[in-house]
């Protein structure tokens, strides 16, 4: 489902944030993305959504290259960025219904949209709030909701639980592996290698724009992980 | 999708304080140009006399032997629409001075009290190209610059969205939310014109203001792409907004305001010396030689009388184009082309002038040609008009009512007129557009939406 | 401390785009504008001297007391480059006993355009169709918002880059800060000010005909003292309002609306809004009462009969007579005697009419400009266009002037009034009396050379002129740079106050800034 091919970019000033990446994400699997700041992990995630086009190499969303039909991939990937900022003057549930027009699904009603806000967790008092009070997990969750309601089958997040409390980002990881089941392919980039051994069925790790270690879940203990990751950074 | 957009973006502005600045700036200040036009007008067309009174007693009899040495003095009529676009026209000559047989002189008769009053006048054109212009600024800078810092804009793009599809709501947004506040505006100064009721407008005014409209939406649409470009090329709305405003500060303020300046440094006119020499040269080109009758004596005086006209006609004209070649200086300021195209969409300015010295002309070709005719039908006189001279046998010393001829009708240029003048300037905003439009998409398609590397 | 602050700012600033690009504009637009008019106020200096030549001839030519008229020509102000000042001021004054001057005198028509004219230079009074620019323009509009460009993300973006916590952190105060930084800023804007002065005192160098006077230099000092104190002003509105907006682009747009509310809609909205209120009171029907009046008085007059005349009536109230039978010369004289008090209670009497007018509109003007201070940018026009002498004020103080003047002439030509030479010198020279003998010699002169000859006779230029070496002249002391900085006292202190009051309100909210 999410695929790369010898994924390459280079940017004008000669920095090479990407080198020949190779990924394979199959429906119902989640792939946790790990790596320094720099790393390359989110221009790998901007361009499988075209907000950047690579040097070389592909990046297939549903076998739909990317570059050549971005139209065409976009509707098979949701996006949950960072630090999730909407539209501040609006309330989450015009931020919603708005991003949710745009992936095409119209006709959907306020129930259904309440019915979503409140499977994230988000409290009820907050639907009709403006979406500048709320609190960066409040932000998480309503960006999530977002990509849900897309109801795209791959899911490519980056960085989600950063910044968030632990009981928000325990119930943002139980979502995440709700979508697995429902048989989506998530691609997660992030520094929490606690949540990422929890969650991941694959964990891999990039420096400097290489993916030095991909890893199954099985191949994994729990201590196994911290030492394989501060060992590879260290090597520099 | 695209109307999910539009919707929202123009939600967004219309719920923002700088939208409604803009709003309630723009129907103050439209409506009190209106008023006080109204005002003024009401007050200038009571003093305003029907015909050239040297001519026409009070009566509304011409005194036919008076007339070959009489001088009369006819005064430009303001134009409804001058409170569209008639600031510029305020500085030129409004009076001409004529004989029956020759413009003499055109000049400007300033009202008492104007020195000390610095009087100031306000038209629509004014408050479209700064206020207006700078509200589209306003709306659109950080339009891209500032989602893409937020990270709406990635993901908005997120879904199937053509980049080309985004720019064009975004500008269709901008635009709906600044013609409901120019709209607004015009429909509000509007009734309460028809309120105050000392101005009417006819039907042909109806559609030149709706041809003005249509203008200052095409101009404002010149500068909704040019914030939607200051926007895209950059990532820092601070930049975006600094960069807006650098194009503005030029191409409202420095641009036009040059030409005045410029203009008189180019294009040749001739000295007034030069002038009195072609005068002069003019009577040596119609001699009046010796053994001549008294007829003949009148022929010679008049048809220099019809040199003089033309050659004042000419350096009109010249001078006029040395207007026209400062004007077209700063045509590389879509504000000065706007105000043009206003000025001659309504039938002020330029068009204005010229059509009110045509109107004084033709005004005169036929009191002229009445006093022939009324001369005609007095066998007592020899039928020889002979100028600046009277009294004499030569001519009638009757009185008669000259008829409709004796009252001056002053029309604004026509619809088609005022069309032909614009034309030119019409296309040149349009030209704007298209490069500004495809600057715009072409940046906006090729650029990177995603931050900077270091996440 | 302070110091490394006020260093900081300005290399900043000096090295910005905004600043070289302003810098820029700056120049090349003073420049231009700067030769233009400096070569305007040549050519018209050199008119006024040409017409104060003339006119000084003309006094060796009066041929009759009745005519006898003075002018006064008011010199172009060579700091008319910074402002042009009030459109269509009078350059001369004509005195003469029938006419009081005042300002709302209709001047007649202005920018004539008819059978050519005396000058070798091109004119075309059309180009008046273009806004008249001049320095205040380009200080008071461009270099304003060139300033704003400068100081609006003075706080809020050093808060955003993270450099305000850092500066803050050092043991330097807020005010400390905000000071360095208002200073730094003037000193910045204070850049593109001298070099533009500097290219205008250059282009006064390049024309011969101007002498820098003391006067000038002042004006030119005290011009570029206020410009910046304008200039200032703007740096301590936009400092304020940096303080107070989270994202800098945000100040920017409301510093601009700001500035816009400033510099267009207050100056022309509101200037066009008293439009309404302006006083249109007919004069005419006053005056024509006046002349009614006086018509019907100078008919009770008894008129010499039986006069025979040959000569011109001036329309202006004098006579000029060249030739006149000697029966009518005394009941004449009489008759000017009688006539001439009329005419100056007419002048008077319509000088009041004008006076009682010009009362009113300056009621009004005054209503008006006081709403119009709420502006920076009026003020400092107002200020600007007062020490350039080029403003309304010092042109009515020139007339106060010129009406005393005009008292001292009536009182030198009252006397005259009682001889023949108020309208004619033919008691001078006999042969033009209309006598008998004289008349059969003019038909013999017209049989034998025809008619031309009389023409010879009966000429103004074999009449010498009268002598008026007592005359009073007209010595009128225009206004000074003190006289003329009077009159704009209270502009000069609403403008101190105003920026004394942004600087005080920008230091409390320093102090309460919050620096994340």
């Amino acid at each position: 489902m999410i695929q790369a091919v010898d994924l390459t970019k280079r940017y004008e000033d000669d920095l090479l944030a990407l080198d020949h990446l190779n990924l394979n994400i199959p429906p119902g699997q989640i792939y946790a993305l790990l790596g320094a700041n720099g790393a390359g992990k989110t221009t790998t995630i901007n361009l499988f959504f075209n907000f950047i086009e690579p040097t070389s190499g592909t990046a297939f969303i549903n076998k739909i290259d990317c570059t050549k039909n971005p139209l065409d991939a976009k509707k098979y990937a949701a996006y949950v960025s960072e630090n999730v900022m909407l539209y501040g003057n609006f309330t989450a549930r015009q931020n919603l219904d708005f991003f949710t027009k745009l992936a095409g699904r119209k006709n959907l009603k306020k129930e259904d949209y309440h019915m979503v806000m409140r499977e994230v967790g988000l409290p009820e008092r907050a639907f009709e709030q403006r979406v500048k009070t709320f609190s960066k997990g409040m932000r998480q969750k309503l960006g999530i909701a977002i990509a849900i309601l897309k109801q795209a089958p791959a899911l490519l997040l980056d960085e989600p639980t950063s910044g968030l409390d632990p009981k928000a980002a325990a119930d943002f990881i139980e979502l995440l592996l709700k979508l697995k089941n429902e048989g989506k392919a998530i691609l997660m980039s992030t520094h929490d290698i606690f949540r990422a051994k929890e969650i991941a069925d694959r964990v891999g790790i990039m420096k400097e724009g290489v993916l030095i270690m991909e890893k199954t879940k099985e191949d994994l203990g729990y201590e196994d992980l911290e030492k394989l990751y501060l060992k590879y950074m260290e090597v520099s | 999708m695209f109307w999910t957009i539009i919707r929202r973006e123009f939600l967004d502005h219309v719920m923002n304080f700088r939208f409604f600045a803009i709003f309630a700036l723009t129907i103050i200040l439209m409506t009190v140009s209106v008023v006080v036009f109204s005002a003024n007008y009401e007050k200038t067309m009571k003093e305003r006399r029907p015909w050239v009174t040297s001519y026409v007693n009070d009566d509304g009899k011409t005194e036919l032997y008076m007339a070959p040495c009489t001088f009369g003095v006819i005064g430009r009529t303001p134009t409804v629409l001058s409170f569209c676009s008639g600031m510029a026209e305020k500085e030129l000559p409004n009076q001409a001075g004529i004989e029956l047989n020759r413009l003499n002189s055109i000049s400007k008769n300033p009202k008492i009290g104007e020195l000390i009053s610095d009087s100031k006048f306000l038209d629509w054109a004014f408050i479209v190209s700064v206020i207006l212009s700078f509200a589209a600024g306003l709306l659109t800078y950080k339009s891209v610059s500032g989602e893409r810092r937020d990270g709406t804009l990635t993901l908005v793009l997120s879904n199937p969205l053509p980049r080309s599809v985004l720019l064009l709501a975004k500008y269709s947004a901008a635009m709906l939310a600044l013609t409901l506040a120019l709209l607004s505006a015009i429909i509000f100064s509007l009734i309460t014109l028809q309120v105050i009721g000392s101005v009417s407008l006819a039907g042909d005014d109806f559609l030149k203001i709706l041809l003005f409209t249509c203008i200052s939406l095409l101009f404002l649409s010149i500068f909704v792409f040019l914030g939607l470009i200051c926007s895209v090329f950059t990532q820092s709305p601070l930049i975006s907004a600094v960069t807006f405003l650098f194009n503005w500060i030029i191409l409202v303020f420095v641009i036009p305001n040059m030409g005045g300046i410029v203009a008189g440094m180019i294009g040749r006119i001739d000295t007034p010396l030069q002038v009195s020499q072609k005068t002069e040269a003019i009577d040596t080109k119609y001699p009046m030689l010796p053994g001549m009758t008294f007829s003949d004596e009148a022929q010679v005086r008049l048809e220099r009388k019809g040199a003089q006209e033309r050659l004042l006609m000419e350096y009109i004209q010249s001078l006029m184009q040395q207007v026209n070649v400062g004007r077209d200086i700063t045509r590389i300021s879509p504000a000065s082309t706007f105000s043009y195209a206003a000025e001659s969409i309504t039938g002020n300015g330029t068009i204005r002038f010229t059509n009110y010295l045509n109107n004084v002309k033709r005004y005169r070709e036929n009191i002229f040609q009445a006093v022939l005719g009324a001369d005609k039908k007095d066998t007592a006189s020899q039928h020889i008009y002979m100028p600046n001279s009277c009294g004499g046998d030569n001519f009638s010393k009757e009185t008669v009512d000259l008829g409709n001829v004796k009252e001056f009708q002053d029309p604004p240029p026509t619809s088609k007129e005022s069309l032909d003048a614009t034309v030119k300037d019409i296309a040149a905003l349009v030209l704007f557009n298209m490069i500004f439009f495809t600057l715009a998409f072409w940046i906006f398609t090729r650029m990177d939406v995603a931050p900077a590397p270091g996440a | 401390m302070i110091k490394d602050i006020i260093r900081k700012e300005l290399l900043v600033n000096i090295f910005s785009y905004r600043f070289l690009i302003g810098l820029v504009v700056v120049i090349v637009m003073m420049g231009i504008v700067g030769y233009v008019l400096v070569e305007d106020y040549v050519f018209r200096n050199q008119t006024h001297i040409s017409n104060v030549q003339q006119h000084t001839d003309q006094l060796k030519n009066f041929k009759v007391y009745s005519t006898v008229k003075t002018v006064v020509d008011i010199p172009p102000s060579p700091l008319s480059v910074f402002c042009r000042g009030a459109k269509d001021v009078p350059t001369s004054i004509e005195i003469t006993s029938y006419q009081i001057p005042s300002v709302v005198d209709n001047q007649g028509t202005t920018d004539f355009i008819g059978g050519g004219g005396e000058s070798n230079r091109p004119y075309n009074p059309l180009l008046r169709i273009f806004t008249p620019i001049d320095l205040a323009f380009v200080i008071g509009i461009i270099l304003s918002l060139f300033a704003i460009l400068l100081v609006f993300d003075s706080f809020s973006g050093e808060r955003e880059q993270g450099t305000l916590r850092l500066m803050l952190s050092t043991s330097i105060g807020r005010i400390q800060v905000l000071l360095g930084k208002f200073i730094g800023a003037l000193i910045t804007i204070a850049i593109p000010l001298t070099i533009g002065f500097l290219e205008i005192l250059l282009i006064w160098n390049f024309f011969p005909d101007i002498s820098l006077s003391s006067d000038i230099l002042i004006g030119t000092i005290l011009i570029y003292f206020f410009s910046l104190v304008f200039l200032a002003g703007f740096l301590a509105l936009g400092l304020l309002i940096s303080l107070f907006t989270r994202e800098s682009s945000t100040g920017l747009m409301y510093l601009l609306l700001a500035w816009v509310l400033v510099a267009i809609v207050i100056p022309e909205g509101i200037g066009y809004l008293a439009e309404y209120n302006f006083p249109k009171e007919s004069t005419k029907d006053l005056l024509s009462t006046i002349d009614k009046q006086y018509s019907e008085a100078v008919k009770k007059v008894p008129q010499p009969h039986n006069m025979m005349i040959w000569g011109s009536m001036d329309y202006e109230g004098g006579e000029e007579i060249l030739g006149i039978n000697p029966e009518a010369i005394e009941p004449r004289v009489e008759y000017h005697k009688a006539t001439y008090s009329l005419k100056l209670q007419r002048a008077e009497d319509r000088n009041r009419v004008m006076e009682n007018y010009a009362d009113r509109l300056d009621d009004w003007k005054n209503t008006r400009d006081a709403l119009l201070r709420t502006s920076l940018y009026v003020m400092y026009k107002n200020i600007v266009t007062a020490i350039s002498g080029t403003d309304i004020e010092t042109y009515e103080t020139t007339i106060q002037r010129v009406k005393r003047y005009r008292e001292s002439l009536v009182e030198y030509l009252r006397p005259k009034v009682a001889s023949a030479q108020w309208f004619t010198r033919v008691l001078e020279h006999p042969e033009m009396l209309m006598t008998k003998e004289n008349e059969k010699k003019w038909d013999e002169l017209k049989a034998k050379e025809g008619a031309e000859a009389l023409y010879k006779i009966f000429t103004w230029d074999r009449i010498p002129p009268l002598n008026v070496s007592d005359m009073p002249l007209p010595d009128i002391e225009f206004p000074g740079i003190t006289e003329r900085l009077s009159s704009i006292m209270i502009d000069i202190a609403i403008l101190f106050s105003t920026i004394i009051a942004f600087l005080l309100l920008a230091c409390w909210r320093a102090a309460y800034y919050k620096v994340n």
